[in-house]
């Protein structure tokens, strides 16, 4: 089994009604990619639960957006919650990617 | 254009509840449950911190503690300054599409009211770097932005009859952040308007100038109120769980002993390590690193744990880390070793 595409949000602590929705989004999409997806959530000012992708780790440093959603370390939508149209077209460029590796 | 705003002065100094206050009106504009508004606010003695930054390495902890000087995390990015009642801040809290311009265009947008409101007294001030107003080298008003959601703030600080060696002393910044500038003390770098004029300002008339010319060059009306009902309840809430925390203000102590720091190309460069009779026990890499493995510092924090400090520059060199940086890390590493 190949290494698990990174989703990671980026979400205000405490979570608003709409960082919910950037959650329900992201957590719908590892339900539709077994084996394939895993998610890992970064609150703003928290420490971070592991290493973010250096893309993340950037715009955290350079910008002051809330909420960021990348997959696989590219960014996938910041300043509003992304649709699953959005994210969903985003692993599976992802999952490409990584197949002709 | 002409836009009618809220002017807010709450009145709130205690530097927890400020930013309670700030969270929650940022959140409110968003939902549409509050208007565009200006909100001019000053704390008592505090120490305001970047929401990444490490309180520990960035404040003297300890010495705010004794002195009766808060310490908040604040919500934007940037560095650690110390506020009194000397300066003040404004925050303008506003939906995004209110202005077409970008983010680096509002920044030069908001600065331009500063300038004509140090030019008010005489004082010869500029917009340098992405957010700063400087007067010669030395800088009198910082700015920071957040975006959240639909709504935008454009924070900033104006220093008019600040105490420069109050800051000197709680802030204890890395000495190698100012390695390559040429000032190196924080009261060779900053300045205030009273500094500049010489003689002691009032801050509310420095305050009413410069929302005359806000409203000027803005082409905004404002109009004093206070804060809502729904407001003050979700800034209680956030007082509560968030502003009045040691984690959300301090975040976890280090447990290392010993921090040291170096400069590479790739930027700074800090090690702390925990050492016992010539093993570290625990090591943290932090600086501001962007490497293309992400996960390559963890690794190396947990190799360097339990290793002896004659193994450890093996372990470093081991490590897919780019060649300066693990030399910087071993020479690092020796100075550990010099003072362990």
């Amino acid at each position: 089994m190949s290494e698990k595409i990174k989703l990671e949000a980026y979400i205000a602590q405490p979570p608003t009604s709409k960082c919910r929705e950037v959650l329900a989004v992201m957590e719908e999409i590892v339900r539709r990619y077994p084996d394939q997806v895993r998610l890992v959530v970064f609150a703003r000012g928290m420490p971070w639960p592991e290493e973010p992708s250096p893309a993340l780790k950037y715009a955290f440093h350079k910008g002051s957006t809330v909420p960021m959603c990348y997959a696989d370390g590219r960014f996938i939508v910041g300043g509003r919650p992304p649709t699953l149209d959005e994210v969903e077209r985003a692993v599976e460029a992802a999952l490409r990617t990584k197949g002709s590796n | 254009m002409s836009l009618e705003w809220r002017l807010l002065r709450d009145g709130i100094t205690d530097a927890h509840h400020h930013f309670a206050v700030e969270e929650a009106l940022v959140r409110l504009v968003d939902e549409g449950h509050s208007p565009p508004t200006l909100r001019l606010r000053q704390v008592r003695r505090a120490v305001f911190v970047g929401v990444y930054q490490d309180t520990w390495s960035e404040v003297d902890v300890d010495y705010c503690r004794q002195h009766g000087i808060k310490i908040v995390r604040r919500l934007n990015g940037g560095g650690a300054v110390y506020h009194d009642l000397g300066s003040f801040c404004t925050s303008a809290f506003f939906p995004r599409t209110v202005f077409p311009h970008s983010d680096e265009e509002l920044y030069r947008l908001f600065a331009e009211p500063v300038i004509r409101t140090c030019a008010d007294y005489g004082v010869a001030a500029r917009f340098a770097g992405r957010n700063d107003v400087l007067v010669g080298q030395r800088k009198i008003h910082g700015a920071a932005q957040i975006a959240w959601y639909s709504a935008f703030v454009q924070s900033g600080t104006f220093l008019v009859n600040m105490d420069l060696a109050a800051m000197e002393r709680a802030l204890t910044p890395p000495a190698l952040k100012f390695a390559d500038k040429p000032a190196r003390s924080i009261q060779e770098r900053v300045t205030s308007l009273a500094r500049e004029v010489g003689r002691e300002l009032d801050v509310a008339e420095v305050q009413a100038r410069l929302v005359d010319h806000l409203a000027q060059l803005l082409g905004i009306e404002f109009a004093p109120d206070e804060l809502t009902a729904q407001e003050r309840a979700l800034a209680d809430e956030l007082l509560a769980v968030k502003y009045s925390s040691d984690e959300w203000n301090l975040g976890a102590r280090q447990s290392a002993g010993v921090t040291v720091s170096t400069r590479t190309p790739g930027g700074m460069v800090l090690l702390s390590a925990d050492v016992d009779g010539g093993a570290i026990r625990a090591a943290r890499i932090r600086g501001d690193l962007l490497l293309s493995d992400g996960t390559a510092l963890e690794r190396l924090e947990r190799d360097l744990a339990g290793c002896r400090l004659t193994d450890a520059p093996a372990v470093v060199r081991a490590a897919p880390l780019p060649a300066d940086l693990q030399e910087a890390l071993v020479a690092l590493l020796a100075e550990v070793a010099d003072n362990a």
